[in-house]
């Protein structure tokens, strides 16, 4: 009985080829979608779950507070962790991260390494980093030892073992005392060379309290309370350093971040490695569903009617003897074995689309993601679903009908039936419409943001950091002198890593007003060049000036929103002012005040900013560029590097582009929708191309009368394109709210964003009407065209 | 084997009424060949449907084999009907996604039978009824006396008592038809009870006893028609 199911499957699939493939096809496109959609989704969540005992894990992230200002930092103080181990009896291990950016040097090789952290030695006992060579227990115990992950010790030292050899950091030398395996891609930290953090034992910031640069881990002994212990710590700085607080008007609470939550649940931007963003992860799910739930539509909807057309064979099989059951059963049978065969395709297209998906969206997806069990169970649920969706309906409903209703082909409801497959259309092209709608908004967004006038000019200038243990403190004049020897070269200016990039916050504080307000405030660091280079307007006094060398020493440029930060009323009035920055690291007078500019993406609102020319802080260096060629005429400044440096790499980027890379979560967003909503369509003008040759097929003596009586082509075209184009049109009234709901949510993340015109709604709809009359007329001109007199003649 | 009193079917659309058959009585014994005849229209396939079980009548009795099935469910008919009754349709109605053989199978798969009885039971029928070197073929490749000849054997592929034939000679020519009705007589001498629908008297007369039935009402009977006999 079986095969006979089968069998009859098998003919029925090959017999309607073109419904098969429609359907086949759209089904397996959807479940490809959500193949990797959920793939994409479970690796988001299985961030650091490789760690051991990582419900005992934590980082120690600090919140601090001013009188006018609340900030969250992953970075502490570095005599927290020892403090932590020493006071709570609850601690089993703390240690520490220094991030830093070096050049490691072996031989003629030489490579910046910016993942590269001073750590302490109990940092193996806390996160799992496999050792492949050296001794886990020991190895940065010495303080000039260094572990390398695999890839990098090979990058140095080949395939050998290097246990012992020697790597200089920054013109020290270290011995390589270990290597640890490459961290999986699912890691919030990424660390790929680690020396001993003993070796700065001596430098004097191991005991500041307010010298926030360090990531602290500590694991829990097994059965801690963890949420109890974190009341606990809340304060343990002040135990410490109260006095030293107080001095500078900051207070600071401590609070425990889970290791395994910290890609998904920590504050944004602050971890070492991009974090990951819960809505849209939610998002992606939502709009992976949707495109499945597009194609399931299609899949229900396409098979529905065409077993209408079955009605015939049905009433033969009753007639015969079969009972509901039996047709119940073969048609599940069918069902499952069409979508047997999508999820069979749709495994190969998630495999063969994975490396264009990431391409495009910048996901890090791998191919073999897709042979874990958890995606097959996924796999296997959506089949027994939308197999079970799709044969339920004629199943339940074909075998209800009397046989003699059959024959006659009375069975065939086209009302009820179209009905039903009507609500359908119009959900999928909803939903069409939804993300057609939100792929151009985020498009707009975007091009909005990246051609906003950001108050400053980036074109055309390339940045050179300096590191390494170099510095431009002796030699700043005459490195700026060889480089714009170069033709193309038409300014230079030396700063700190500028706008679109993290910047430190430094305390500053008013001296000399009565109020004495302080506030963390960002700083860029600049010389007497730049604020002419990029074009930054001055609105009060002056910029920093060449000539006066007191510039450089004891004074401040802020910009317009400082202004009010810092208490003044205009910002005239904050002219000849005093403040302060650091712990006194500096004080001067404010001696200009610039128009606000972007410093940070459009994200963010302008917040106040310092910028402040102190030499031994400058380490990158601006060139602009002529308009032309800005590629081609690297070698040159390439080589001018490398006579004035022959031992440190050349590294460069464009800070255009940088800045764009603010913009990447949402361009990325923009990209998959975009994505999401070309499938979206396509897999709903299959379903309706299915739907409309049926209904033709099924309307064709009805049109062959037509035609007899005097019915014109167009006449008829436009009879049976009425109809989709009314549910069209409804379901464009649909989802227009919805989309204008979802966008105005999405918008509402950015402080300067498009406003929503409604020819975004307008042009969505048409584009849609337009795909799908289109996709209708290629039946219906067909059906249009037919000679009656055959359509009649076999009745 | 048959006895209908009163019986009554009536359809209702949403705005009118058509009464089929009215107050029609009719007994029909065991081995018995009755033919159906009437004007378009007057009830015939309305009444071989409802004495094949494949539809209810509106009111009145149908006791079919001792039972009163007129209010049997669809379930309870189902089970009478696959058990009882073979039909041979004027349009053949085989399922064109199956081959000749696994048509013809089809009421013995529905009945449960084991394989081997199948394949015994298929083939035997088949080579009576000499179709047995297209059993590989789909219905599309063969002709039309032929279908029928398919749709004869697969009527009495699961031995039925009764044989329900509606106009099975509408579609074919004269020589094929003649071939049908001597397969049928064949039957009915082999003890199957067969009430046919024709148009044609001629076919009519193979019968025992012909029904004339006008406006949903039986006109006359003719008991004795002995063609066949």
């Amino acid at each position: 009985m079986l095969k006979g199911y089968f069998k009859v499957a098998v003919r029925t699939m090959l017999r309607q080829r073109g419904y098969s493939l429609i359907n086949i096809a759209g089904l397996a496109v959807g479940m490809a979608c959500c193949l990797i959609i959920t793939g994409y989704i479970i690796s988001q969540l299985s961030y650091d779950d490789y760690h051991a005992d990582n419900d005992r894990i934590y980082r120690v992230d600090q919140i601090e507070r001013t009188k006018s200002a609340v900030s969250y930092d992953a970075n502490t103080a570095p005599p927290l962790g020892p403090a932590l181990l020493e006071i709570f009896d609850e601690v089993e291990y703390a240690a520490r991260l220094l991030p830093a950016n070096r050049l490691l040097k072996s031989g003629d090789h030489s490579a910046y390494e910016n993942k590269f952290y001073y750590a302490d030695q109990d940092i193996f006992n806390i996160l799992s980093f496999p050792f492949l060579y050296g001794d886990s227990a020991t190895a940065l115990v010495r303080p000039n030892s260094i572990v390398l992950t695999h890839h990098v010790a090979e990058k140095f030292f080949g395939r050998v073992n290097p246990i012992g050899q020697i790597l200089t950091v920054n013109d020290k030398e270290f011995e390589v005392t270990g290597v640890i395996a490459d961290p999986p891609r699912n890691s919030h930290i990424i660390c790929n060379a680690l020396a001993s953090l003993n070796y700065l034992q001596d430098s004097g910031i191991m005991n500041h309290w307010l010298f926030h640069a360090f990531y602290s881990y500590i694991k829990l002994k097994p059965g801690v309370d963890a949420s109890d212990f974190g009341h606990r710590i809340k304060r343990i700085g002040d135990k410490y350093a109260l006095d030293v607080f107080n001095e500078h008007g900051y207070s600071y609470d401590f609070v425990l971040q889970a290791v395994p939550d910290l890609h998904l649940y920590s504050h944004p931007y602050i971890g070492p490695e991009p974090s990951g963003n819960p809505l849209y992860l939610y998002l992606f799910g939502a709009v992976g569903l949707l495109v499945l739930l597009i194609a399931c539509l299609n899949f229900v909807n396409l098979t529905t009617a065409r077993s209408m057309t079955r009605a015939h064979e049905i009433g033969l099989r009753k007639v015969v003897g079969a009972n509901r059951l039996q047709l119940f059963r073969q048609f599940m049978g069918e069902s499952l074995l069409l979508v047997f065969l999508a999820a069979v395709i749709a495994l190969a297209l998630s495999e063969i689309l994975i490396p264009h998906i990431n391409a495009v969206t910048g996901t890090a997806l791998e191919t073999g993601d897709f042979a874990r069990s958890e995606l097959l169970w996924v796999l296997f649920g959506l089949l027994v679903l939308v197999g079970l969706a799709a044969g339920v309906y004629p199943a339940l409903f074909l075998s209800r009908f009397h046989p003699s209703q059959m024959l006659r082909g009375h069975a065939q409801n086209p009302t009820g039936g179209m009905t039903l497959r009507s609500i359908l259309v119009v959900v999928q092209f909803t939903i069409s419409i939804v993300l057609i709608i939100g792929t151009l908004a985020a498009h707009r967004q975007m091009a909005f943001m990246q051609d906003r006038d950001l108050g400053m000019n980036m074109e055309r200038k390339l940045v050179v950091p300096v590191r390494g243990g170099l510095s431009l403190r002796s030699n700043y004049q005459e490195v700026k002198n060889e480089f714009l020897r170069h033709p193309v070269v038409t300014a230079v200016s030396a700063s700190s890593e500028g706008p679109g990039h993290d910047l430190s916050c430094l305390y500053t504080k008013v001296l000399d007003t009565e109020e004495g307000r302080v506030q963390s405030i960002p700083y860029i660091f600049i010389d007497g060049d730049y604020l002419t280079q990029y074009d930054i307007a001055m609105i009060a006094g002056r910029a920093y000036q060449n000539e006066f060398s007191s510039d450089s020493t004891d004074a401040f440029i802020i910009n317009k929103s400082a202004v009010a930060a810092l208490g003044f009323t205009s910002p005239e009035e904050a002219l000849g002012h005093r403040m302060e920055c650091g712990y006194g690291d500096r004080d001067g007078i404010i001696i200009g005040v610039t128009e606000d500019f972007h410093f940070m993406g459009l994200q963010e609102p302008i917040g106040p900013l310092v910028l402040a020319w102190i030499p031994p802080l400058l380490n990158h260096l601006n060139l602009t560029l002529k308009a032309n060629h800005l590629r081609e005429n690297l070698e040159g400044i390439k080589n001018i590097w490398h006579r004035l440096y022959p031992d440190h790499p050349f590294e460069y980027y464009f800070h255009e582009e940088t800045f764009n890379r603010q913009y990447q979560a949402e361009e990325r967003l923009g990209r998959l929708f975009g994505l999401f909503a070309f499938l979206g369509v396509m897999i709903s003008c299959l379903g309706l191309l299915g739907l409309v040759s049926f209904m033709v097929e099924r309307r064709a003596r009805e049109i062959g009368i037509r035609k007899v009586l005097g019915a014109t082509v167009s006449g008829v075209v436009m009879l049976l394109s009425r109809d989709f184009a009314k549910w069209i049109l409804l379901a464009n009234l649909v989802a227009w709210p919805l989309a204008y709901i979802a966008i105005r949510r999405w918008l509402n993340d950015f402080a300067y964003r498009i406003n929503l015109g409604f020819d975004i709604f307008i042009l969505s709809g048409l584009l849609v009407i337009l795909v799908a009359l289109i996709t209708v007329s290629f039946q219906s001109v067909k059906a249009a065209l037919t000679n009656p007199a055959e359509v009649l003649k076999c009745e | 084997m048959i006895q209908i009193k009163g019986l009554k079917k009536v359809y209702t659309t949403e705005e009118v009424e058509t009464t089929a058959l009215n107050n029609v009585n009719l007994d029909i014994s065991e081995g018995e060949f009755v033919a159906i005849m009437g004007p378009s229209g007057c009830g015939k396939s309305t009444l071989l449907n409802i004495l094949g079980l494949l539809d209810n009548p509106s009111d009145g009795e149908y006791i079919f084999d001792e039972q009163d099935v007129a209010r049997h469910t669809e379930r309870q008919r189902a089970n009478l009907r696959k058990r009882n009754i073979g039909f041979v349709f004027q349009s053949f109605n085989l399922i064109d996604e199956l081959t000749i053989y696994e048509n013809v199978e089809l009421p013995l798969l529905y009945l449960g039978a084991p394989a081997s009885e199948r394949k015994a039971r298929v083939n035997e029928v088949l080579e009576q009824l000499q179709i047995m070197p297209r059993k590989k073929h789909f219905p599309q490749q063969l002709s039309g006396g032929q279908q029928q000849r398919v749709a004869v054997a697969r009527a009495v592929i699961a031995k039925p008592r009764l044989i329900l034939a509606d106009e099975p000679t509408g579609n074919l020519d004269s020589t094929h038809g003649d071939e049908v009705m001597g397969l049928l007589t064949e039957l009915n001498e082999n003890g199957t009870t067969i009430v046919m629908v024709t148009h044609s008297t001629s076919y009519a007369e193979y019968s025992r006893r012909v029904v004339h039935l006008f406006d949903g009402h039986i006109v006359t009977e003719n008991i004795g028609s002995t063609a066949g006999a």
